[in-house]
């Protein structure tokens, strides 16, 4: 069965932990990253399904991250790219930017349910795709 | 013995009151009984002398009752019947049309011209008629009798008061000005009428006597007398003597023949005769008898030139009543004059400061009515003064009422009984000491202010309750008494409370701005703890659940919750309704404490905060809360100074901010200088007022740095904000003076 590969972005290491242990246990493989310097590193080196990625990291916009991370080579389809943000307020410029050019915003606390559908839907894709 | 009852409750007993009155009526009686006689056909009685008298001084019942007892006799005495009528009605004339403050006299000639028109009436239609020359004269002399007494009554009044409650006689403390005038008048003319009519009468006197001598003279020259017949009736017309005399020649029964012919009812004999020749009455049916020869007596009757003489007297007085009527009306005018003006001036005494008099009244007397103006004049300047006084009373009252003002003196603050001490100036009470309990969180800031000439000052009354605030105003501290001279003290109904409020309600705001920094560091938490929980779950779920593992998240679980808890009560600390207690503490540790708080904002916006704080700040009483608040405050408008540039000039500024703590001597500075869009010159002169503000709706409530203010203001410092010198943005410096003031 196939097997998502997951990247995740978040300065918060103790999130980070949590989250790609949840993850896991939903049945994908997860690269943790805490800024944006290790997101590039692990995304020129390896083919991500899925990005989740913390809008505000420490001294970077997550927005430019994955940015930046949708123009490598191995980049997963834009569609497969999410922000997630603690934030209510992210400004309408903000977030008509992020509807354009990824798969969405997701707000903090993400529920376990949500993510588990995330996978879902990424392996239903592959499925589709073979 | 009369008593007298007074209505504060004791009574005057007067022993022998009685006795002596019936006494003295007894007296009066008496004398009125006596005819007296000041000239021939000049008598009069004394008794309208005591009525008038009792009247005056015991009232209108004592006054009837000697009329009556003084005119009785004359009944007895077989004069006519009405004199005791006429006197009651005298009394009552009187009563009725004089009062209390005219005199007697001008009445008295009023009153006795038609009394006297009846009685001459009456003494000329009688069965005994009397010529009517008599007539007039007899009235004429009662008027002027009456008149006389009357006055002589007024002129007793004048001097001499009896005060029939205490049983005393007194002089009269001041004269009746009307009275005066009255009695002096009526003396003057009806006295000088008097002795007019009283010369006139002794002289008629004079010349009957000589007129007999001459009858006697002319009829012993009489050529034929002899040859006049026996009992008819002859007339002899006299030198000097207007009308002819008519006589008769008798020698039988003569004293019959003289009352049937001549009506002659007694004959003159002489000075030396008995005989009332001092009555009118006598020389009109008197006669002479002359002895005519051997055995005839000539009988001559002298009416027709008595008759003359007394017209004579008549045409002489005439004038003089006519003088002396003039100058009774004269009197009654000048009278109602003076008491129009007395009235005019007692109202405007008794009406003195109730109201404006525009409608001056006028005085008959030049000398009353100037006195008039005068007081007219004093009054609207009282009743100006008094409204005035009444005005500021009533606002003194309203102000009172509104806002508990007090005014106060010689105020000091005692540090042992924690209390304010002062005198209350009251414009009802006068001053009166009085003292006000300080709160204890109070003392300390109150034990600072001695020695400053002007303090200004809100603290809380009571030890333990704190709900009541003052404001206390004192001015020129007195060093030797330790007193502050003038102040005034003002209850705050609603100052304190709507300040409180309106902290509160800045601190809301300032939290509202945050609200989006608060919810990203409550949701990481919040997010980590959901994760940590399904994870553990999941880790259930397997199966082969490692309890340490297990542990480990629900650890996990509890650290985010105590980070989440952290956050929750380092804002609610915050925006709670502060109780703006001073506590000891040094500044930099409020600085800190507003920085952390607002971290949270200024790490979402990108601001880098510096911070430098020296490590050897003294510790100062402060209001945590409210130092705390204007650091908040302070790095708001910093940071939101900073979002506005970078709108204007582009999002990639640097933001930062510099929170800055400088020891002085004197004092300890704080300045919180950003690198924003600096002071919009629109409210440069007026960033302090209230609910200024350049904010869009919904973002500030125009109130941060006012409430920055007050608070500064209540602790002694100052507050000043100013553009940056020599780069974009704005400086804030807070002045904390170090002693003095705290």
């Amino acid at each position: 069965m196939f097997t998502p590969h997951i990247l995740v972005v978040e300065d918060d290491d103790v999130l980070r932990g949590e989250l790609a242990e949840l993850l896991k246990a939903l049945g994908a493989t997860v690269m943790g990253a805490a800024d944006g310097e290790q997101a590039m590193h692990a995304g020129r080196g390896q083919a991500f399904d899925l990005v989740l990625c913390d809008y505000k990291l420490k001294s970077e916009n997550g927005l430019k991250v994955l940015a930046a991370l949708a123009q490598l080579p191995l980049a997963p389809d834009p569609s497969n790219l999410f922000l997630m943000s603690a934030h209510m307020d992210i400004t309408l410029a903000g977030q008509g930017e992020i509807a354009g050019t990824m798969g969405g915003l997701l707000q903090k606390p993400i529920a376990a349910g949500k993510l588990r559908a995330m996978i879902a839907v990424a392996i239903a894709a592959e499925a589709r795709r073979c | 013995m009369l008593s007298v009852s007074y209505p504060q409750g004791f009574r005057v007993v007067m022993p022998y009151f009685w006795p002596l009155a019936l006494a003295a009526l007894a007296l009066a009686v008496l004398a009125s009984m006596q005819r007296l006689v000041a000239a021939p056909g000049f008598e009069f009685y004394l008794g309208p002398l005591f009525y008038l008298l009792a009247y005056r001084w015991f009232g209108l019942k004592a006054g009837i009752v000697t009329a009556i007892a003084t005119m009785l006799p004359s009944l007895w005495l077989g004069m006519h019947p009405f004199s005791a009528i006429f006197a009651v009605g005298h009394v009552l004339a009187l009563q009725r049309f004089a009062g209390r403050d005219r005199g007697l006299a001008t009445i008295t000639f009023l009153y006795q011209l038609p009394v006297g028109l009846l009685i001459g009436l009456y003494l000329v239609y009688s069965a005994d008629p009397l010529p009517v020359e008599m007539a007039v004269l007899v009235v004429v002399r009662r008027i002027l009798c009456e008149t006389l007494m009357a006055a002589g009554a007024d002129i007793s009044m004048l001097a001499v008061l009896i005060d029939t409650t205490r049983g005393r006689v007194r002089r009269a403390r001041n004269l009746s000005l009307q009275q005066s005038v009255e009695a002096i008048v009526s003396i003057a003319v009806a006295g000088a009428a008097t002795l007019f009519l009283l010369g006139e009468l002794n002289h008629v006197n004079d010349r009957l006597e000589l007129h007999q001598t001459d009858v006697v003279a002319a009829v012993r020259a009489m050529p034929n007398l002899p040859d006049l017949k026996h009992d008819r009736i002859y007339r002899m017309k006299m030198h000097g003597v207007g009308a002819p005399m008519e006589f008769i020649v008798s020698s039988t029964d003569i004293r019959k023949k003289a009352s049937d012919m001549l009506g002659c009812h007694r004959f003159d004999v002489g000075q030396d005769q008995t005989g009332d020749r001092a009555s009118l009455r006598y020389w009109l049916d008197m006669c002479y008898a002359v002895p005519g020869g051997p055995g005839r007596v000539v009988v001559v009757s002298p009416s027709a030139h008595v008759g003359d003489l007394y017209h004579d007297v008549l045409r002489g007085l005439m004038p003089m009543m006519a003088y002396m009527m003039a100058a009774q009306i004269g009197l009654l005018l000048f009278g109602n004059a003076v008491r129009r003006s007395t009235r005019t001036l007692n109202r405007a005494v008794h009406s003195f400061g109730r109201s404006y008099v525009t409608n001056r009244p006028s005085a008959p007397f030049r000398e009353a009515d100037q006195l008039l103006g005068s007081f007219i004049a004093a009054n609207n300047e009282f009743v100006a003064f008094d409204r005035q006084r009444q005005h500021l009373t009533r606002a003194v009252e309203e102000l009172r009422r509104a806002i508990d003002l007090k005014l106060l003196s010689d105020i000091r603050f005692d540090a042992v009984r924690s209390e304010l001490r002062f005198a209350k100036v009251d414009p009802a009470m006068g001053r009166r000491g009085s003292s006000l309990a300080v709160h204890s969180g109070d003392v300390a800031h109150f034990a600072s202010l001695a020695g400053q000439n002007e303090i200004m000052v809100e603290f809380r009354r009571g030890r333990e309750r704190s709900d009541q605030w003052y404001l206390l105003l004192a001015r020129e501290f007195d060093r030797e008494s330790g007193m502050w001279r003038y102040g005034c003290l003002i209850r705050l109904r609603t100052a304190k409370a709507f300040q409180s409020q309106m902290r509160h309600g800045a601190r809301l705001m300032e939290l509202g701005g945050m609200a989006s920094a608060l919810s990203h560091e409550l949701r990481q938490p919040l997010f980590t703890i959901s994760l940590a929980a399904e994870n553990a779950r999941l880790l259930l779920d397997s199966g082969n659940a490692d309890t340490e593992r297990l542990a480990a998240k629900l650890g996990r679980i509890v650290e985010q919750v105590e980070r989440a808890n952290a956050i929750i009560q380092r804002t609610s600390a915050y925006t709670r309704a502060e109780r703006d207690e001073r506590v000891t503490m040094e500044l930099g540790e409020a600085v800190r404490n507003a920085v952390r708080f607002m971290r949270p904002l200024t790490t979402e916006r990108q601001i880098k905060i510096h911070v430098a704080i020296p490590d050897d700040l003294p510790v100062l009483p402060l209001p945590k809360v409210g130092i705390e608040q204007i650091v908040v405050n302070a790095l708001q408008n910093a940071a939101d100074a900073i979002d506005l540039r970078r709108d204007a000039e582009g999002l990639e500024i640097a933001g930062s901010i510099a929170v800055h703590v400088t020891r002085l001597p004197d004092a300890i500075v704080l300045t919180v200088r950003d690198n924003g869009a600096g002071l919009d010159p629109a409210i440069r002169s007026n960033a302090f007022d209230a609910f200024c503000t350049t904010k869009p709706e919904g973002k500030g409530t125009g109130l941060g740095l006012f409430v920055c203010r007050q608070i500064m203001d209540e602790i002694g410092g100052t507050i000043a904000i100013c553009d940056n010198v020599d780069a974009p943005g704005a400086i804030l410096t807070l002045r904390f003076p170090i002693s003095g003031g705290f």
